[in-house]
């Protein structure tokens, strides 16, 4: 893979205070390295519960947040340091969706306005003719049209049909990669699968790289390729999503996938034991692995040294137990 | 489910066009009609002292000889003078500190938030009445408005810099960024429509506290006495035994007009808010 | 032979409110009649909108305007084998006799319910305090530990604020807080949606083994579908307003019945599974105007002409198994 074709995550560390003054720190994210190809359409999936830096880590990525340490680098540029027409340039190729459509959406502007911003001023078209043409070929893509949107306000919509729109104004600029923020765990069940289904068409149609932020594995799993799981700011496990599922090599990507509920009441007598989680902030402050508190098979090394990333079978794990794993 | 409410039915509306009048009405009573005025209506004995409101003196007179009819839009105008003044000073102010803490770094942040709460819990009727009672012979009615400003600008800052501190962090910035806006068009087309009708809460809430505040230091005696404003001529009103001697339309009358006034404003500023904000939203009931 | 607990017959209401000038009626509950056994598990499933909350503020007994009942009826056997009509009690002798001692009522988002300036203690103090209940002090504590200890919590919790607490251990409290008397009756309003995965388990297995050990009753209510295969005994499925589909959990998952329980059981993803759903297209009625009929005959894959235009009747298949379609009015 050339420099110009991946998003590179370089060692990215953000720290957060807390305490009187917000002088103590904490890490929320801790040294996260990853690269995604952008030649192959794919969809990566950032999975941990809340508090896991996920969503912070695809605010970096979309440029929001800066880390404290670390870069991020799309094709080759770093994108905390773009510019000017450069930085309108990174908006063209980058587009978020995000959890709340509700929130997506100033309640006091109309919806068509945030379509017309995106035309005119990210994709640079000013003549109107062919503005709402572009504007009505992306609603047509996720099933609605400009005729439906025009003129109303955010609240005329229901919470299925805003996600949409959400994805409708983010398609607009053709971009080749989508940050997905939980775009379905506000809706109803029989609505998010109506959602994954055009993310699903996105990656196979359009050709794009969506990476998808959630908690729930099973959604994960029904559209996913790769997976990235993410514990209290480290990432513990990260591969081709089959793989991980079949065979989770860190402890806690195991307890993650047993805690999946499954729609099935046959089996439910089959759900083990499960151990609360206890308070946050002190499993931030360990240096160490995060999950020792938690970990059946923590050892006194977990807990003060970070296990370094080891592969496995083609899946990267960190954690002490696969430190001699040698690839037969 | 939506209901629009359209700027046509704002302003058909009872509720909106009656304080409205009013409020215009009083505003011209206040400011027109006193100067067309040739003679200063404060100077005493130009009418019969102590007459009940009659057709010649539709409001009666006052002990000292003065018509309330001519009286009261003068005293009303003064005293609308100084709120409005210490309204737009404390908003100026207000604002530009608390945008500034709220749109900067965590240092500037603390500093600037310290300021603020050290002047809101300044006692601050006290430290008008000695400040108005020392230099009383300096003082002129648009001053008085200044000072008070300068004194009450303490929490609006603070709720400025509460509103601007939360929009800031709301998911929708976001989506105006990807959608090419930069941080000024961002700054007009989200946050003004919150922020205006903040600014109207503001001017309004700090002219009805400002007009209270005159009222309570006149009403001790601790201002420039001579000018004409509506805290001064009940002080007067009061300090002439009018309730005792019967003279009640001597501070029935400018209390009335006091109340119209601000009830009229306040009436108003609610009808306008919501006509902002039903658009975003079903209004229930 | 299951003993009933709680009955409701033909319960009927919404909210009265204004779009503007307009006095509308927003008919959220239509005709719902449904009972609970002596402990047992009844899930009320169905999207947001259908009326499911409101339907448990109803039955709760939290009937303040803009709510209004407008027909149908409550019945609870309370633990002394009293026999009560829910909507007749006046809200002062509800809250009383009635909340945390008999029904008890997690409400959604209840993370947020715990008052931010008093200590976790203190919050429970205050239940008691109010049901007139003396305690001393050792006893008191004693009964908190327990509490806090059946939901998984360190004792530290104790002397925290809400605040130091995590979002997930706020709902603990809070379920722990509605669960102190051992009411024979909990309503659970969407108690995991806010939290994640793990979380979710682990309060879902906490409640599970607190019912298990008092053989109270739970009404389940959720979005989740996954939620009520783990929980449920039996479910309710509700849509715009109506129940319609009932049974038992096993049968009702298996072989669902009404085309929306179809679609709906259709869409679910399971783990390991990548084969393309189907989920529904369009949205629920409004329920200022549901369509006349059978309310979600416009997505109805198998919609008959009578659809549109009569309200289908309620079909027994079986003493607790009944669904509300005209496909099955010849199958007695």
């Amino acid at each position: 893979m050339s420099e110009d074709s991946k998003l590179r995550i370089e060692n990215v560390t953000k720290l957060y205070g807390y305490g009187l003054l917000g002088l103590k720190k904490f890490k929320a994210l801790d040294n996260i390295s990853m690269d995604i190809d952008l030649t192959k359409p794919r969809i990566v999936v950032l999975a941990g519960e809340t508090g896991s830096g996920k969503t912070t880590l695809l605010r970096i990525i979309m440029g929001m947040v800066k880390p404290n340490i670390g870069r991020v680098f799309y094709k080759g540029r770093d994108i905390h340091k773009l510019r000017g027409s450069e930085a309108k340039w990174y908006r063209r190729e980058v587009q978020p969706i995000f959890q709340d459509p509700y929130e997506t959406f100033n309640p006091l502007r109309k919806i068509d306005s945030y379509f017309y911003d995106t035309i005119r001023n990210v994709v640079g078209i000013k003549n109107r003719g062919e503005a709402e043409h572009r504007i009505d070929e992306s609603l047509r893509f996720v099933g609605l049209s400009l005729d439906r949107v025009k003129g109303k306000y955010p609240h005329e919509f229901s919470g299925g049909e805003l996600q949409r729109i959400s994805i409708a104004r983010a398609l607009l600029t053709h971009p080749k990669m989508l940050l997905a923020d939980e775009p379905v765990s506000m809706l109803d069940a029989t609505l998010r699968v109506g959602i994954l289904n055009i993310l699903k068409n996105l990656k196979e149609k359009l050709n794009m790289v969506i990476i998808y932020v959630t908690h729930d594995l099973s959604t994960a799993y029904y559209i996913g390729d790769d997976i990235s799981i993410m514990y209290r700011g480290t990432l513990v496990e990260y591969g081709p999503i089959s793989k991980v599922y079949q065979e989770p090599r860190h402890p806690y990507t195991y307890a993650l996938l047993e805690s999946i509920l499954e729609p099935d009441p046959s089996i439910r007598e089959r759900y083990p034991a499960i151990k609360p989680s206890s308070i946050e902030l002190k499993e931030f402050l360990i240096p160490g692995c995060r999950y020792a508190n938690r970990c059946p098979y923590a050892k006194e090394i977990c807990w003060h040294t970070l296990p370094p990333p080891t592969n496995v079978d083609g899946v990267v794990v960190r954690c002490w137990k696969y430190l001699d794993y040698k690839q037969s | 489910m939506a209901y629009v409410y359209t700027f046509k039915e704002l302003a058909l509306r009872p509720k909106f066009l009656v304080p409205l009048a009013t409020f215009i009405g009083l505003l011209l009573y206040a400011f027109i009609f006193p100067a067309t005025l040739t003679t200063n209506p404060g100077r005493w004995y130009y009418a019969p002292p102590a007459q009940p409101p009659s057709p010649s003196y539709p409001f009666g007179t006052t002990t000292m000889g003065q018509d309330l009819f001519l009286l009261v839009p003068l005293a009303l105008r003064n005293s609308i003078v100084i709120s409005f003044v210490a309204a737009v000073i404390s908003v100026l102010i207000a604002w530009g500190i608390g945008s500034t803490a709220a749109l900067s770094t965590q240092a500037v942040k603390s500093v600037l938030m310290t300021v603020v709460d050290i002047i809101c819990v300044l006692p601050g009727l006290p430290l008008l009445m000695v400040i108005f009672y020392t230099w009383r012979d300096y003082l002129t009615i648009p001053l008085i408005g200044a000072i008070m400003g300068l004194i009450g600008w303490g929490f609006p800052a603070r709720a400025v810099y509460a509103i601007l501190s939360s929009l800031r962090q709301r998911v929708f910035v976001y989506t105006s960024y990807f959608s090419g806006l930069s941080i000024f068009k961002i700054v007009v087309k989200d946050f003004i429509p919150f922020l205006l009708r903040y600014l109207m809460i503001n001017l309004i809430g700090t002219m009805t506290w400002a007009i209270g505040n005159e009222v309570t230091v006149s009403i001790f005696g601790a201002m420039k006495m001579e000018e004409v404003t509506i805290g001064t001529t009940i002080h007067w009103a009061m300090y002439y035994q009018a309730i005792l001697l019967g003279i009640w339309w001597w501070l029935a009358i400018p209390i009335a007009f006091l109340i119209l006034f601000v009830l009229s404003l306040y009436v108003l500023m609610v009808e306008i808010d919501k006509y902002i904000f039903a658009r975003a939203r079903v209004t229930w009931g | 032979m299951p003993v009933d607990i709680l009955t409701v017959n033909n319960l009927d209401g919404g909210y009265e409110v204004f779009v503007g000038k307009r006095k509308v009626f927003v008919h959220a509950v239509d005709n719902v009649s449904l009972t609970l056994h002596e402990n047992e598990v009844l899930g009320i499933a169905g999207e947001s909108g259908c009326g499911k909350s409101t339907l448990a503020k109803m039955i709760y007994g939290a009937i303040i305007p803009p709510l209004v009942v407008r027909s149908g009826d409550i019945y609870i056997t309370t633990r002394n084998s009293a026999n009560l009509k829910l909507n007749r009690l006046s809200i002062d002798e509800i809250r009383k006799r009635i909340w945390w001692l008999e029904i008890s009522y997690i409400p959604q988002n209840s993370m947020n319910v715990l008052n931010p300036l008093k200590r976790i203690k203190d919050q429970f103090l205050n239940v008691f305090k109010y049901h007139d209940i003396e305690i001393d002090k050792e006893n008191f504590m004693k009964h908190l530990r327990e509490m806090l200890n059946v939901m998984g919590l360190p004792p530290e919790v104790i002397n925290a604020y809400p605040h130091q607490l995590s979002g997930g251990m706020r709902q603990r409290v809070v379920i722990a807080l509605s669960l102190l008397f051992n009411p024979r009756i909990v309503i659970a309003d969407e108690p995991t949606t806010a939290v994640d995965v793990v979380t979710q388990r682990t309060i879902l297995s906490l409640i599970k083994g607190w019912r298990e050990n008092n053989k109270s009753s739970l009404i389940l209510i959720s979005h989740d579908m996954s939620v009520h295969a783990y929980m449920d005994d039996r479910i309710a499925i509700m849509y715009a307003g109506n129940i319609v589909e009932i049974g038992n959990v096993f049968e009702v998952f298996k072989e669902p019945l009404h085309p929306y329980t179809k679609a709906l059981i259709d869409s679910l993803i399971r783990k390991g599974d990548r084969t393309i759903r189907k989920g529904l297209m369009g949205q629920p009625p409004d329920l200022i105007n549901p369509p006349p009929g059978c309310r979600f005959h416009p997505r109805c894959p198998f919609a008959m002409d009578i659809c549109r235009v009569k309200e289908p009747p309620t079909i027994f298949l079986d003493k607790d198994r009944y669904v509300k379609c005209w496909l099955y009015v010849n199958t007695r």
